[in-house]
């Protein structure tokens, strides 16, 4: 078993991170069992997804599982579909567009890569319509329709789908070993796997049959009263939007249904790929108690979705060696400025201990909700990661360095 | 930052996500609550926390009075449809059963934004609400909205400049019309972006800040929220610094905590440097509200942060 020794981040420019004693508190990093889980993630998947809610460094962890992934000298791809782009800032390059761009990490073994892009949702539609439309007129008419950009890009589902377009792309092209990527935040961990198939559903449900002439279709729903209400609200809708969108909205919907059997092919490959064993679900987390609470939600809906979960990243852990300190010495006896600061210490002290109490009763929950998954703490520093130095060391967290 | 939100009628509450929106928005609320203005705050999120902070309520998109002077509601995209197909069709259960239709998903699909302007739709009516005599008397002076995070908020910003574009005319168009008018008024709208003091959060709500001002938005100050009012002193500061430290031997132990802590104050300080120097304006800090469960209670110190005067310092010319 490889033993890992990890080293928070810690670049010499900044100031140190709050190792209060010469001993590194040993259960801030993998042990044994989470080091080489950590090495197989890093070593035999196709596919990491990392899943998490909004605020606790899903982006940045995404990164540095990249990062330590070319260390282990694969050829890696970093996909962030956020739209913020913090990748960029985490990996301090100032354009990154579509297309994937090599980041620069300096010493690495021999075949370690990697590329970092940022989802471009409105250009991958393009060539996904591209490649299945039967003639190019038929994508021509696409493109031109006054709707389509707004669809390509703020429909429902749009990002998400076209992330995992994306992802399969990249992942046949055969240039990469492991794709690592970054999902939007999102309420349930599922909403990014269904999105999808709830889009393809939609944009090929003969939608545009059911635009153009309401009433052949109306004999498709169930019941009396539903065709009523659809007649109705058909025609006011179309009094409302004018009926220019609804046109709209029937010709593109209608340009699509002429590429459905290719849609619905390459929704059906990227599903086995999510499912597949050589991917994995990395759920992203805070120690806190509502994000926590959040992360353990996530937990059981991908365990119910039977779909390859390998573990928990507690981001900004604080180190349990602080609980080993002795009680503050007493300062009441001190005095002018030695008491005004010894209280300030005291203070201090009790809120660290008090804090990484209740950090220590989260991550328990978290390691008892999945005792045979993989838990790592990466710690808290008075900088964030926003350097490619900083997002190196931040790897090591997840990785020896080579 | 009170008495700029007290100026408007309309104020939207955005930022990257896990910054405490929704605790900023409450305790803006109820600031302008105890200033003696009728406020409404709305959530616009269906799992949101709003219901919970105030009370453990449950809320909907009906306004439920806290106090003669705060409300609270909470709307769902869902909701809002629906609603808006039982004023179309006069009858709820038939909205209901075409909302659960899978025809009905892919028109309103394809009809981008129609949720996000049914929202705004809905915030601008409580804007004009008026009651009592004649109806003379506006029921809110000032609706409050806790928005979606960053990656939402300027679409929906924007939805009515891209309805215009879409459908030049139409009946929605002077509804659309109407909502480009109200947002861009900066007597009447305005939108206030919450971070923390953390390197990216400013990134981002700098990128942020400038999408939201080519939307033609008006921008309150930068609210940072969580700034750990705990802080050395510069001569506190220098003796922890010093190596050795300045400080008796017993202390030593602590010295790696008292360090970080130190250098986490100084990281803070300089994010907040970076948003001053940025902006037209001076963020406004906001204390950590307690550990534990948020309620109207541990949100008061923010209340009262925000209710504060201002410095006023106008950013330097350089």
């Amino acid at each position: 078993m490889t033993t890992i020794v990890v080293n928070g981040p810690e670049p010499r420019a900044h100031p140190p991170d709050y190792r209060t004693a010469p001993d590194r508190p040993s259960r801030s990093g993998p042990d044994g069992g989470d080091a080489a889980r950590i090495v197989e993630l890093l070593q035999r998947r196709r596919l990491l997804v990392c899943v998490g809610s909004g605020g606790v460094g899903k982006t940045t962890t995404a990164a540095a599982l990249g990062v330590a992934a070319a260390r282990h000298g694969r050829r890696t791809a970093v996909l962030t579909i956020d739209p913020a782009r913090r990748l960029r800032d985490a990996l301090g390059i100032s354009a990154l567009g579509g297309a994937p761009h090599r980041v620069p990490l300096g010493r690495r073994p021999p075949g370690g890569s990697l590329d970092a892009m940022v989802l471009d949702t409105k250009r991958t539609f393009d060539e996904l319509i591209e490649r299945y439309a039967p003639t190019r007129a038929a994508a021509e008419r696409v493109f031109t329709n006054r709707i389509y950009e707004s669809v390509s890009t703020a429909l429902a589902g749009a990002q998400e789908y076209m992330a995992m377009e994306r992802l399969h792309a990249l992942a046949g092209s055969g240039d990469y070993d492991l794709l690592v990527v970054d999902t939007p935040p999102t309420q349930h961990a599922l909403d990014f796997l269904e999105a999808p198939e709830r889009l393809i559903a939609l944009l090929t449900s003969r939608a545009a049959a059911i635009l153009q002439n309401p009433s052949v279709i109306l004999a498709r729903e169930g019941s009396r009263l539903a065709q009523a209400a659809l007649g109705a609200v058909l025609r006011g809708l179309e009094r409302f939007t004018g009926f220019e969108l609804l046109r709209d909205v029937a010709e593109f919907v209608g340009g699509l249904e002429e590429f459905s059997a290719g849609f619905h092919e390459r929704a059906a490959s990227v599903a086995r790929f999510l499912r597949a064993p050589e991917t994995a679900f990395v759920l992203v987390t805070t120690p806190e108690s509502a994000r926590v609470a959040e992360t353990l939600a996530f937990h059981r809906e991908l365990v119910r979705a039977g779909l390859p979960f390998a573990g928990f990243v507690v981001n900004r852990a604080l180190p349990p060696g602080l609980l080993d300190l002795p009680p503050f010495p007493d300062v009441e006896g001190a005095d002018g400025a030695d008491l005004a600061l010894g209280r300030k210490l005291v203070t201090l002290h009790r809120r660290f201990t008090a804090l990484v109490r209740a950090e220590r009763a989260e991550i328990e929950r978290l390691r008892s909700a999945a005792p045979d998954a993989l838990a790592v703490e990466v710690p808290l520093t008075t900088e964030e990661p926003s350097s490619l130095a900083r997002l190196v060391a931040l790897s090591e967290t997840f990785g020896p360095r080579r | 930052m009170l008495d700029a939100v007290l100026q408007r009628r309309l104020v939207f509450i955005t930022g990257k996500g896990g910054v405490g929106r929704t605790a900023v928005a409450t305790a803006l609320a109820l600031a302008a609550a105890r200033a003696g203005k009728r406020t409404l705050v709305v959530e616009i999120n269906p799992l949101g926390r709003l219901g919970e902070y105030l009370g453990d309520l449950t809320l909907g998109p009906d306004p439920t009075e806290l106090t003669p002077e705060l409300a609270a509601a909470a709307i769902a995209p869902a909701v809002i449809m629906e609603d808006f197909l039982t004023g179309m069709l006069r009858i709820r259960a038939l909205a209901r059963r075409l909302l659960e239709s899978n025809t009905f998903r892919v028109v309103t699909a394809a009809a981008p934004g129609l949720e996000d302007f049914l929202t705004l739709v809905r915030v601008a009516e409580w804007e004009e609400e008026r009651t009592g005599f004649k109806r003379k008397r506006r029921r809110f002076d000032l609706v409050i909205v806790d928005a979606p995070a960053t990656g939402h908020s300027v679409p929906l910003l924007s939805t009515p400049g891209t309805f215009l574009k879409m459908l030049p005319f139409g009946p929605l168009t002077t509804r659309a019309r109407e909502l480009a008018l109200l947002l861009g008024d900066p007597k009447r709208a305005a939108v206030a972006v919450v971070t923390r003091a953390e390197e990216m959060a400013v990134n981002e709500t700098l990128e942020l800040a400038t999408a939201l001002m080519r939307v033609g938005v008006t921008l309150l100050p930068v609210i940072v929220n969580a700034v750990d009012p705990f802080r050395f002193t510069r001569g506190e500061a220098h003796r922890l610094r010093a190596e050795p430290a300045e400080v008796p031997p017993a202390w030593q132990p602590y010295l790696g905590v008292a360090r970080f802590s130190l250098a986490r104050q100084r990281a803070a300080e300089r994010q907040i440097r970076r948003l001053t120097r940025a902006l037209p304006e001076r963020p406004v800090s906001l204390p950590h509200a307690p550990a534990g469960r948020i309620t109207l209670a541990t949100l008061e110190p923010l209340a009262d942060a925000l209710a504060r005067p201002r410095r006023r310092g106008s950013r330097r010319v350089s």
